[in-house]
C-alpha cells in the first residue's frame, strides 16, 4: 500500500494544513539537531584540545540547554497538531460516508457491508490516529530532515555528505524489494493464515455442535496443532518481511560505523579538524532517524491506511439516480413488467415477475421462501433496480419521490433505543402524541394503555422490553403513522401465536379501508384478507417446486 | 484485579517459554547495546585520531565500530524473530487452556453474559495477551539491560557522569512512563465512554436506515450521529497532546543529561582525573543510550490493553464455574451403534441461569423406544428450552430427565450427550468442507456413507450441482448455504452420529410452508427407527407422530394423538383449521 493516499486531501481538508506545518516543523528540527551536534562538537573540542574548563564553557553549556528544551517542544506541538489534524479528518470522513450512506440506501447497505460500516465508523477511523500522529510526521521529516542534514554535512565535510547521500537513497529502494518479495509470500499464504486465524473462534462458536457429537475435549488438541501451523506460517512470512527493517537497520548503522572510521583515517592524517569530525559523527545518524522511525510506525499505520482506503471506496460507489416524477400513487396503477432481479455472484436470478397493482386494492404476494418476495417488494420501494424489466407507473420507472409515498414494514423492523413513542416517531418525526396513540390502537397495540407510562415507556435495545408480538405491533404503527397511500408490509405476522396474529390481521383490514396494501403473507389468515393474490416462485423452480 | 497479580499471572503464563523469552530479551538488549558502543567507540577512536598517533592503534577501535555496525542488526532481526515465535507459542496454549475452561460451560453459561458477542471477545482478548510479550515487556527488559551495561562503563570512567547518566535513565525508564500514565487515563477514560455512546449510535441509525430512507426521515438520526462525534471531536483535540508528552518530557530528561555529563566530565578532564581523549566518549554515550527509551511510552499505552485483556480471560480461567451438568465431558465408552433408548421428562421444571422464572414448568413427557413426539406451541412457550433440557444442555431446577429409567444427571453430561443428540434450530457449521462438517459426527465414515445420508434428506440434488462434491466449503457460519440447506446438512451431521434419541429444535423455523412441510416430512422419514422429539411450528406435517404435546407458557395445556386433539377443539384444533385454509388459498393462487 501506499505511503499517503492523496484522496486523503481531497476528502478531509484538515489534512491539507497539517502537512505544511509538519513540513516546517521538520525544518525546526533539523536546525535544532544540526545545532545539537555543532554546539556538542564544539564544547568538546575546547575542553580537549584548548583546555578550556567549566567556566570558559559555560555560554555553550546555556545554548546546549536551550536546545534540549527546545527539541521537546516541537515533539509535543509536532504530536499535538497531528492528533487534532487526525480528530478533525476522521469527523470528516464519518460525516462523508454517513451522508453517503444514507444516499446509497438500503440496498446497499446488505449486512455484510453493514457489520463492515459499523466496525469503520466507530473504531475503524480510529487506526488513524496512529497514521497521523505517529507516522505522517515521520514521513513527513523522512523527506525533510536527510536534506537538511547532508546539505548541513557537504558544507563541513563534503565526503561524508556524500556517503550518506548515497545509502540514505539505498534504504527505501530495499525497503521495496523486500516489501514487495514479503508481500508475494503474503499472498501465498493469506488464504491458508485467515482459516487457521479463524480456526478459534470457529471452534468456540461451535462448541455446542461439538458437545453434540462428542467432539468437544478432542478439539482441545485440534487448537493446539492449529496454533502451531499458525505459528510456522506466519514465522515464514514473518522471516522475510523482518528482512525490510534488517536492511534498514543495517544500512542506518553500518553508514554510521563507515562515516567514523572515514573521518578517524583521514583525522590521523590531519585532513579534518576534531570539531568537524565530532559534528560529523553527532549528526549523519540524525539523517537516518526517521526513516528508520517510517519503519517502526509502518504497519500500524496501515490499519488506518485501510480504514481510509474503505472509506474513500464507499464514497466513490456512485449513487443511483432515479428519475423525478410527481405520480401520485393512490391514483396510478403498479406495473411489474417481467422484472427479473439478478444479485451478484449468482447465477440463479433471484426473482422474476410479472403482475400489476391497483390502487386501492389489497394485493397479497405468496410463495415459498427463498422465491423473491421480499425482492420484489425492494424493487417497488426502489431499494433494488430490476436486472432486466421494469416496475412503472404508466410510462414512468420507479421514481424517487415514489417510496415517500411508501409505508414501509420489513420483515425485520428496527427499534431504538427511547420511549415506545419514539420508535414510533422513527418515520414520522413531527407526529402529535394524538397521531402516535391512534396509530398505535390501529396497529392493535392496545397493550400499551396498560403499561403504567403508555407511549413514553423506555425500550431497550433493539426493542428489549417488548415481545415478539408486541414489537410486530408497534413497527405496523409506523405505517398507520404516515398517511401515505400505500402501505407495504413484508410478513407482518412472522413468529406471532394465534392471538397476536389475529391482532395484527384486524389491523391490517382497517389499514386496506383507504389505501392501497400490498403484504407478503405466509399465513393463510392474512392471504384471506386480499383483493388479488400473486405467486411468486423461484425463477428455476417455475411450475413446481419440489425437485 | 491489580497490576502486580496481571504481571504475575502472564509471567507463569510463559514460563513453558521462558528459554526463549529470555533468549529475546538478551538479543534485544544485545542490539540496542552495539548501537551505544557504535556511538561510544567512534567517539574514542575520532578523538583519539585527533591525536594523530600511528594508524596501528586504532585498529582496534576501528575493528570494534565496523563490529558493533553490522552487530546491530543482526541481533536485532534475531530477536524479532525468537521474539516473535515464543509469543505465538505462549498464545497457542493459552486457547487451549482458555478453550478447556469453555468447554463445560458452553451454552448456558456463555449466555449469561449478555453483553456483546462474548466469543468473538475471547478469541481476540487471547490475541491482545500476546503484546505483552512482544511490545510490552522486552522494551523495558532491553532499556534495564543496556542502561545498567552503559551506566557500568560509564562509572568506570568517571564516577560522576555513570550517575548522572543512572539518574537519567531511572527518571526516563520508571518514573516518566508512570506519570503519562497517570495524565492520561482520564481522559482516556472519558473518550472511551464518548466513543460507546457514538458507536451505539451509529448502530442504530443504521438499525433504521431502510425504514427512514423510505419515509425519508434519515436526517435526524444522521443529525444525531453528527452531533456526538463532534463532542468525540471536541474531546480528542483537547487531550491532543497529551500522548506525546511522555515522549517529550523524556527527550528533556535525556537532553538535560547529556548536558550534565558534558559539565560532569569537562570538569574530570580539567582536574585531570580524566583523560581528555575520553569526553567525547562520556558524551556521546549518553546521547546514544537514551535511545532504548523510545519506545517505552508505546509499551504503557500497549500495556492498557494488554491488562484489561487478561483480566477478562482470567475472570474466565481462574473462576470457579458450577457446570451446567456436572461429570466427565467426554463419553466414557467409544461411540458405536447405541441400542434404541426411551427418554422420560418427569415434572420438568427449567430456569435459565440468570432468569427470574422457569421457562418450562412441571412438564411430564414420556418418549418410548422408537417413538416419535412433537411438541408445538406458540411462540415464546417454552418450546426450544425444552429441547435443550432434553438434550442435557440445562439441567431440570426440578423433576427428572430420565434415560432408559436411569436418571440422566448420573450419566454425565458426556453420555447425556452421546444419547441424546439435538438438531439447533440453526445448526453450527464450521468453516470447512461439506464433507469435514459430516465427518465430525463419525470420522469413519466413507465417502458412499456421506453420499447417502446427503441423498436421504434431501440434498442429493443440490450436491450433484456443486464442480467441487463433498469437498465444497460451506463458509464461515456455512453462509454459501441457504437456511434450508444448512438445516438439512446439519440433520444429515447428525443422522450419520450413533444418538439413538434425537431433538430437533424447529428445524422448519423461518421456511415458507411448502418448503417447511416438505423439509419436516424429509426430516422425520430420514429419523425413522430412532426415538424422535419434533418441536414445529406448523401442524401440517406432524400428522403421522405418535403424540403431540402442546405447550403454552412453559406448560403443558393439551396433548394426545392428532384425532384425539382435533376433536378436542382446543389451541390445536384452532391452529390446524387455521393451516387447512391457508393450504387452499395458496392452492387456489397457484392455479391462477
Amino acid at each position: 500500500m501506499r505511503p499517503f493516499d492523496p484522496r486523503l486531501l481531497r476528502y478531509a481538508r484538515s489534512s491539507r494544513g497539517l502537512l505544511i506545518a509538519l513540513g516546517l516543523l521538520s525544518l525546526v528540527q533539523a536546525g535544532l539537531a544540526i545545532a545539537l551536534a555543532a554546539l556538542l562538537a564544539l564544547s568538546v573540542t575546547a575542553v580537549f584540545e584548548e583546555g578550556d574548563d567549566l567556566a570558559q564553557l559555560s555560554p555553550v553549556v546555556v545554548a546546549l540547554l536551550a536546545v534540549v528544551v527546545l527539541r521537546p517542544i516541537t515533539l509535543n506541538l509536532q504530536e499535538s497538531w497531528s492528533t487534532k489534524a487526525s480528530a478533525r479528518v476522521k469527523a470528516e470522513l464519518s460525516g462523508h460516508v454517513m451522508a453517503q450512506v444514507a444516499r446509497l440506501g438500503p440496498g446497499w447497505l446488505v449486512s455484510a457491508r453493514r457489520s463492515r460500516l459499523v466496525v469503520l465508523l466507530s473504531s475503524g477511523l480510529d487506526a488513524l490516529d496512529e497514521y497521523f500522529a505517529r507516522y505522517l510526521p515521520q514521513l513527513v521529516a523522512s523527506i525533510v530532515v536527510p536534506i537538511v542534514v547532508i546539505v548541513a554535512l557537504a558544507l563541513a565535510d563534503p565526503l561524508s555528505a556524500l556517503i550518506v547521500a548515497v545509502t540514505l537513497p539505498l534504504i527505501p529502494l530495499f525497503m521495496v524489494l523486500v516489501g514487495w518479495r514479503t508481500q508475494v509470500e503474503q499472498q501465498r499464504q493469506w488464504a491458508a493464515l485467515q482459516t487457521l486465524g479463524g480456526h478459534f473462534l470457529d471452534v468456540l462458536r461451535g462448541l455446542v455442535t461439538l458437545k453434540i457429537f462428542g467432539r468437544a475435549e478432542g478439539q482441545a488438541v485440534a487448537i493446539g496443532e492449529v496454533s502451531e501451523r499458525y505459528r510456522r506460517r506466519t514465522m515464514r512470512v514473518l522471516r522475510i518481511s523482518f528482512l525490510s527493517s534488517f536492511t534498514l537497520e543495517l544500512l542506518a548503522t553500518l553508514s554510521v560505523a563507515i562515516v567514523a572510521v572515514e573521518v578517524g583515517l583521514r583525522l590521523v592524517d590531519g585532513g579534518l579538524t576534531l570539531r568537524t569530525a565530532l559534528f560529523v559523527l553527532v549528526l549523519a545518524p540524525e539523517a537516518y532517524l526517521p526513516l528508520r522511525q517510517v519503519g517502526v510506525h509502518y504497519h500500524a499505520s496501515q490499519a488506518g491506511l485501510s480504514a481510509a482506503d474503505e472509506a474513500f471506496s464507499i464514497l466513490e460507489t456512485p449513487a443511483p439516480r432515479p428519475p423525478e416524477d410527481t405520480s401520485d400513487l393512490g391514483l396510478t396503477t403498479v406495473t411489474f413488467d417481467d422484472v427479473t432481479v439478478l444479485h451478484d455472484g449468482r447465477v440463479e436470478p433471484s426473482l422474476a415477475t410479472t403482475f400489476d397493482i391497483t390502487p386501492g386494492q389489497t394485493v397479497a404476494l405468496l410463495g415459498p421462501s427463498g422465491g423473491g418476495k421480499s425482492t420484489a417488494l425492494d424493487c417497488l420501494l426502489g431499494i433494488e433496480v430490476p436486472t432486466t424489466g421494469e416496475v412503472r407507473a404508466g410510462t414512468c420507472v420507479v421514481p424517487a419521490s415514489w417510496r415517500h409515498q411508501i409505508a414501509w414494514m420489513p420483515q425485520r423492523p428496527g427499534f431504538v433505543r427511547g420511549t415506545i413513542a419514539d420508535n414510533v416517531r422513527i418515520v414520522a418525526p413531527a407526529a402529535s402524541d394524538d397521531e402516535v396513540e391512534l396509530a398505535l390502537r390501529q396497529s392493535g397495540a392496545d397493550f400499551v394503555d396498560e403499561l403504567p407510562a403508555g407511549i413514553d415507556t423506555a425500550l431497550g435495545e433493539g426493542g428489549a422490553g417488548l415481545s415478539v408480538g408486541q414489537r410486530q405491533r408497534v413497527a405496523l404503527a409506523r405505517v398507520f403513522v404516515r398517511r401515505t397511500p400505500m402501505a407495504v408490509l413484508d410478513e407482518p405476522t412472522a413468529g406471532l401465536d394465534g392471538a397476536t396474529e389475529r391482532a395484527v390481521v384486524s389491523a391490517i383490514r382497517t389499514l386496506r379501508g383507504d389505501r392501497t396494501v400490498v403484504v407478503v403473507a405466509h399465513r393463510p389468515a392474512l392471504a384471506a384478507e386480499a383483493d388479488q393474490t400473486v405467486v411468486i416462485r423461484p425463477p428455476r423452480a417455475r411450475g413446481g417446486h419440489r425437485e | 484485579m491489580s497490576e502486580t497479580s496481571t504481571l504475575r499471572w502472564l509471567v507463569d503464563l510463559a514460563r513453558p517459554q521462558q528459554g526463549r523469552l529470555v533468549a529475546a530479551a538478551i538479543l534485544g538488549a544485545a542490539a540496542a547495546a552495539a548501537s551505544v558502543a557504535l556511538m561510544g567507540t567512534a567517539a574514542y577512536l575520532i578523538a583519539r585520531a585527533s591525536q594523530q598517533p600511528p594508524i596501528l592503534t586504532l585498529t582496534v577501535a576501528i575493528v570494534a565500530v565496523r563490529f558493533f555496525g553490522i552487530s546491530r542488526a543482526v541481533a536485532r532481526y534475531a530477536e524479532r524473530l525468537v521474539g516473535h515465535d515464543a509469543a505465538f507459542r505462549v498464545v497457542s496454549d493459552l486457547r487451549v487452556a482458555v478453550y478447556r475452561r469453555v468447554v463445560p460451560l458452553a451454552p448456558a453459561r456463555l449466555d449469561d453474559h449478555s453483553s456483546g458477542d462474548v466469543l468473538t471477545r475471547f478469541a481476540s482478548d487471547v490475541d491482545t495477551v500476546s503484546d505483552a510479550y512482544l511490545r510490552v515487556f522486552p522494551p523495558f527488559a532491553v532499556a534495564g539491560l543496556v542502561g545498567t551495561l552503559s551506566v557500568a562503563v560509564l562509572a568506570v570512567i568517571d564516577l560522576w557522569v555513570g550517575a548522572a547518566l543512572a539518574v537519567g535513565l531511572i527518571v526516563t525508564i520508571a518514573v516518566v512512563p508512570r506519570v503519562v500514565a497517570a495524565s492520561t487515563t482520564r481522559a482516556q477514560a472519558t473518550l472511551a465512554s464518548l466513543r460507546t455512546t457514538h458507536a451505539e449510535q451509529v448502530l442504530e441509525m443504521l438499525e433504521v436506515l431502510p425504514e427512514t430512507w423510505v419515509a425519508g426521515t434519515s436526517r435526524p438520526f444522521l443529525d444525531r450521529v453528527h452531533d456526538q462525534r463532534r463532542q468525540l471531536l471536541n474531546a480528542e483535540v483537547q487531550i491532543a497532546g497529551s500522548a506525546g508528552r511522555g515522549q517529550a518530557l523524556g527527550t528533556l530528561v535525556a537532553g538535560v543529561t547529556v548536558v550534565a555529563c558534558l559539565a560532569l566530565g569537562t570538569r574530570s578532564v580539567t582536574s585531570g582525573d580524566v583523560d581528555g581523549v575520553l569526553l567525547a566518549v562520556l558524551v556521546l554515550t549518553p546521547l546514544a543510550t537514551f535511545d532504548v527509551a523510545a519506545p517505552l511510552p508505546d509499551a504503557v499505552r500497549r500495556w492498557g490493553a494488554v491488562s484489561a485483556a487478561t483480566g477478562r480471560i482470567r475472570e474466565l480461567v481462574d473462576r470457579e464455574w458450577e457446570p451446567v451438568v456436572s461429570g466427565a465431558v467426554e463419553p466414557s465408552s467409544a461411540a458405536g451403534e447405541h441400542e434404541p433408548a426411551h427418554i422420560e421428562l418427569d415434572m420438568v421444571s427449567v430456569r435459565w441461569p440468570g432468569a427470574a422464572e422457569p421457562t418450562v414448568r412441571e412438564v411430564s413427557v414420556l418418549v418410548p423406544e422408537g417413538g416419535r413426539i412433537a411438541v408445538v406451541g406458540p411462540s415464546g412457550s417454552g418450546k426450544s428450552t425444552l429441547a435443550m433440557a432434553m438434550a442435557g444442555f440445562l439441567p431440570p431446577e426440578s423433576g427428572s430427565v430420565s434415560i432408559d429409567g436411569l436418571d440422566a444427571q448420573s450419566l454425565g453430561q458426556a453420555e447425556w450427550h452421546a444419547t441424546v443428540g439435538l438438531l439447533e434450530q440453526r445448526p453450527y457449521l464450521f468453516d470447512t468442507t461439506v464433507a469435514e462438517n459430516l465427518l465430525l459426527a463419525d470420522p469413519t465414515a466413507t465417502r458412499a456413507a456421506l453420499d447417502e445420508v446427503l441423498r436421504r434428506v434431501g440434498l442429493a440434488p443440490w450436491l450433484s450441482t456443486l464442480p467441487e462434491g463433498l469437498d465444497t466449503p460451506v463458509g464461515e457460519h456455512g453462509r454459501q448455504l441457504s437456511g434450508g440447506q444448512q438445516q438439512r446438512l446439519g440433520l444429515a451431521r447428525l443422522l450419520l452420529s450413533a444418538h439413538p434419541v434425537l431433538v430437533l429444535d424447529e428445524p422448519d423455523e423461518h421456511l415458507d410452508a411448502v418448503s417447511a412441510d416438505a423439509l419436516m416430512a424429509d426430516l422425520l422419514g430420514a429419523a425413522r427407527g430412532r426415538t424422535t422429539v419434533v418441536i414445529s411450528h406448523r401442524l401440517v406435517p406432524l400428522a403421522g407422530v405418535d403424540e403431540i404435546v402442546v405447550l403454552d407458557g412453559g406448560r403443558v395445556i393439551e396433548s394426545g394423538t392428532h384425532g384425539a386433539l382435533v376433536a378436542r377443539g382446543g389451541w390445536y384444533a384452532r391452529t390446524w383449521m387455521r393451516e387447512q385454509e391457508l393450504a387452499v388459498i395458496a392452492e387456489a393462487a397457484a392455479t391462477t
